[in-house]
């Protein structure tokens, strides 16, 4: 087995000590036989049978960062290798398919002479056949031998005892005419090889509509960049992808796709990121902004620095989670994989036991009849249809949800969408913007005074509304001073000691306030505003009006789920008149107001406790622990990797339209998948007996081995081109 | 005759329910450092391999079948999958399994195998 050669992006070394700490690491990690690291390109090489994530894991315990370098990956070679196929099952099929119809046009048209009067013509014919045989079907026979070792049977075994069985038949009856009874001297070689023609055919269809279901991957392969312009000892060069390290500066120019993701450093453009998150305005990009590897730069220029590269890119890894999500198995697959698991097995139970019932109670000649429905059990049972059936769909439905900014983990998150009965709504960052911002500041003394000992107080606070305070004294140049005995109360407040007094800040209701401030409180949540209130020494100070307007979108996203008869509740740790306002602004019904985060769980598992199906959108972060609880967890509107981590399904786009598009794309694949289920289910449950001659009785029907084959063929391909249908879906456009 | 045919057909069947349900096929146990699967022709090789359970293992999986539902290897059980390129090993790390068989196939299940952990 040949080694890997890996080559490594290393960020953090400044010394040859960094360099030998390095080399170490990476010797360490078992399947490394050789580690090299250059110090001037900040690179190692490796060579060893080791999967780079253990190499790239290594480096980091050692305290650097490591990416791995690697090329685009190149969807030619694959297109090149699956062409080829294509034409060489084609050609398979063609072979087989001109001999087939010779032998037939030869025997049906009085051609050939019948097998008794010329036996010798006939075993020539039989090593001909063989021969194409071999060509036509040769994978076919090794696929079945190398299966049946290992004590497996596939779709190979079916065919290749089915034609095998058939040519075995007709060798014997030119070999030994005599030993056969006269009605039954019949060669059945037209039939082996126009079985093997029809499957190759239906084979070299399938493959070319597969191609299809797998566009959404390819479209996003498509969007990685070959190569890069990067500045290095004051010159701009252009450099193959693989070869940008990370920190390394970066040059993109007007109209050019953004190579690796990183910091802008330098200049100012719009950039269209609507294939990564659907949003189909471009966004601006100053200096300290980050920027995706992937998207387009329109018409601006900018630097930036390459801090995600190779397999790190948000990119690459929303094409490695679509990957995985298309290879898993929602739980309505297992079934099927379940009765794929004992088919052939038990295909090959009913064809022994349909030659035994048509050789002891069949019409004569009975081994002819005992044998043409042996065969044509073998070659109708189709184990294909089960196994394609829910796979083919779900890599569509997923890259489908792809396209539209959807990610999602697993197939079985994908099918649980399409069952949701309740969405609960976080409130700030889902229903609303996420940029809470303070409105107005009623003091009871100076507003720069409150404001500078409030932001000192929420300094430590990873509260959104105390990014608001903080970014409210910002804008009035105003220096917090420093706060000691921070205490953060979940849902409450903060509570700290600034110069020499104790500070509270937050909710305002356990405090005894003079009227009109009770009046400003009120008004400020009857509008869907949040009021805190700041208090020195237990004696209220002010009040800050903190407003987060709702996300333009939310009210008509909220309308399409109740269009489709999910109910939709809002949570949220705000005040009870704050969120019913905010929750009459987008149509929302049930309120969940005054929610610690923590308890957000709790109340997702009492919706489910009542039977609902429940699905929590949040931004992922704060509220993981009810996204966890949730029978599906959306995270919305970022790529951040710990949104990503905690979420079944995220949505890149910051849209609620997204869950009502998750549900469509969801609602549309499981239909898909149980119309392939129960056309797969169905065409065995009846093409079967059929074949064994259960209609023979009563209508004198028993099909030709050569019909079970088309037949077969046809089945696969009709599962495919169902799954195609999928492609056509617009989830944008569904309710 | 009629009766040897019958006999036939029931030895046969007997054989089917043996070979395929009952008889299971020996595992080839892993040695140290990754453990090297060939897909080709419609069968793993080796088609069960024994891993020791409670310690990461390493998968170096190689494809030689060109037909589409070869491309993925999948995990059910383990919640993973690899992609496959034509020709070119890919390494799969698995976390320390507990002891028992977990299934590996293709998406379509024409390719069948089993990682026993003991």
């Amino acid at each position: 087995m040949a080694d890997d050669e890996i080559r490594l992006s290393i960020s953090g070394m400044s010394c040859a000590g960094c360099v030998r700490a390095v080399e170490e690491a990476l010797a360490a990690v078992p399947g490394v036989d050789e580690a090299a690291v250059n110090f001037a390109e900040h690179t190692a090489d490796v060579r060893g049978e080791v999967a780079p994530a253990e190499l790239v894991k290594a480096v980091k315990d050692a305290g650097y960062d490591a990416a791995e370098l690697r090329g685009a990956e190149d969807e030619s070679a694959k297109e090149e290798a699956e062409a080829a196929h294509y034409r060489g099952l084609l050609q398979r099929a063609a072979v087989a398919g001109a001999a087939g119809a010779l032998l037939m046009a030869g025997t049906m048209g009085g051609l050939l002479p019948v097998v008794e009067v010329a036996p010798w013509l006939w075993l020539a014919i039989g090593i001909g056949v063989l021969v194409v045989m071999v060509h036509a079907g040769g994978h076919f026979y090794s696929g079945a031998w190398k299966a049946f070792r290992v004590h497996n049977a596939n779709m190979d075994t079916l065919i290749a005892l089915g034609t095998g069985a058939a040519w075995v038949y007709s060798m014997a009856v030119a070999a030994f005419p005599e030993a056969v009874p006269s009605l039954a001297r019949h060669a059945y070689f037209e039939a082996s090889v126009l079985i093997l023609a029809f499957i190759n055919l239906g084979q070299a269809l399938e493959m070319r509509a597969r191609g299809r279901t797998s566009a959404a991957i390819r479209r996003l392969l498509g969007m990685q960049p070959r190569t890069a312009r990067v500045v290095r000892e004051g010159q701009e060069i252009d450099v193959a992808i693989e070869e940008v390290g990370l920190d390394e500066t970066v040059r993109v120019r007007p109209g050019e796709r953004i190579p690796v993701d990183g910091t802008l450093l330098d200049g100012e453009s719009a950039v269209d990121e609507s294939m990564l998150t659907g949003e189909p305005m471009p966004i601006t990009k100053a200096p300290g902004d980050s920027v995706a590897g992937g998207t387009t730069n329109t018409t601006g220029s900018f630097l930036f620095r390459a801090e995600r590269i190779g397999e790190d890119t948000a990119l690459a890894r929303i094409i490695k989670l679509v990957r995985q999500a298309q290879a898993s198995k929602p739980a309505i697959g297992r079934l099927a994989d379940r009765v794929a698991a004992v088919f052939v097995p038990v295909v090959l139970l009913i064809a022994i036991a349909t030659f035994l019932a048509w050789y002891n109670v069949g019409p004569e000649p009975v081994v002819s009849y005992a044998l043409v429905a042996t065969v044509t059990v073998l070659v109708i049972a189709c184990p294909c249809a089960l196994g394609l059936a829910t796979p083919l769909s779900l890599m569509v439905g997923v890259g489908k949800a792809a396209e539209s900014g959807i990610l999602i983990r697993r197939g079985e998150s994908l099918q649980q969408a399409g069952a949701i009965t309740t969405v609960v709504l976080d409130k700030t960052g889902t229903v609303t913007e996420g940029a809470p911002a303070v409105t107005e500041v009623i003091a009871a003394g100076d507003e720069r005074e409150l404001l500078r000992r409030a932001a000192a107080a929420e300094a430590g606070s990873e509260h959104p509304l105390a990014a608001a305070v903080l970014a409210a004294a910002r804008a009035r140049d105003i220096t917090p001073p420093k706060a000691e005995g921070f205490e953060a109360e979940s849902g409450r407040g903060v509570t700290a000691r600034v110069e020499g007094e104790v500070l509270f800040v937050g909710r305002p209701d356990a405090h005894a306030l003079a009227a009109d401030w009770q009046q400003r409180i009120e008004t400020a949540r009857s509008r869907g505003e949040t009021p805190i209130l700041v208090s020195v020494d237990g004696e209220p100070a002010g009040l800050l009006i903190i407003a987060d307007p709702v996300r333009e979108d939310s009210a008509a996203a909220i309308r399409r789920l109740h269009g489709r008869g999910i109910r939709v509740a809002l949570v949220t740790g705000d005040h009870e008149t704050t969120a019913r306002a905010v929750a009459e602004q987008v149509g929302i019904d049930t309120v969940f107001a005054g929610v610690p985060p923590e308890a957000k769980a709790d109340r997702v598992a009492d919706l489910q406790g009542g039977g609902e199906v429940v699905a929590m959108v949040g931004d992922g972060i704060n509220d993981a622990p009810a996204l966890a609880r949730a029978d599906v967890g959306f995270a919305i509107g970022s790529g951040t990797d710990v949104a990503i981590e905690s979420a079944d399904i995220t949505l890149m786009r910051a849209s609620l339209h997204g869950v009502a598009e998750a549900v469509a794309i969801s609602r549309a694949t499981v239909r898909n998948i149980k119309q392939n289920l129960f056309g797969a289910f169905i065409y065995n449950s009846i093409g079967i007996p059929v074949a064994a001659g259960v209609l023979y009785p009563a209508t004198g029907l028993l099909l030709s081995p050569i019909i079970a084959g088309a037949a077969m063929a046809a089945s696969s391909v009709t599962v495919v081109t169902n799954a195609n249908r999928l492609r056509l879906f617009r989830p944008e456009e569904a309710a | 005759m009629a009766l040897l045919v019958n006999l036939t057909g029931a030895v046969l069947a007997g054989l089917v329910v043996w070979w395929f349900w009952l008889a299971r096929p020996k595992p080839r146990r892993a040695e140290s450092g990754p453990v090297a699967i060939t897909m080709a022709d419609g069968a793993f090789d080796p088609a069960v391999v024994e891993v020791a359970a409670g310690q990461p293992v390493t998968l170096r999986i190689t494809r030689r079948d060109p037909a589409p539902h070869a491309a993925q290897v999948l995990f059910p059980d383990l919640d993973r999958a690899v992609d496959l390129p034509l020709d070119e090993p890919r390494s799969l790390s698995l976390p320390a399994l507990e002891p028992g068989e977990h299934e590996f196939t293709c998406q379509m299940r024409l390719y069948v195998g089993r990682l026993v952990a003991a």
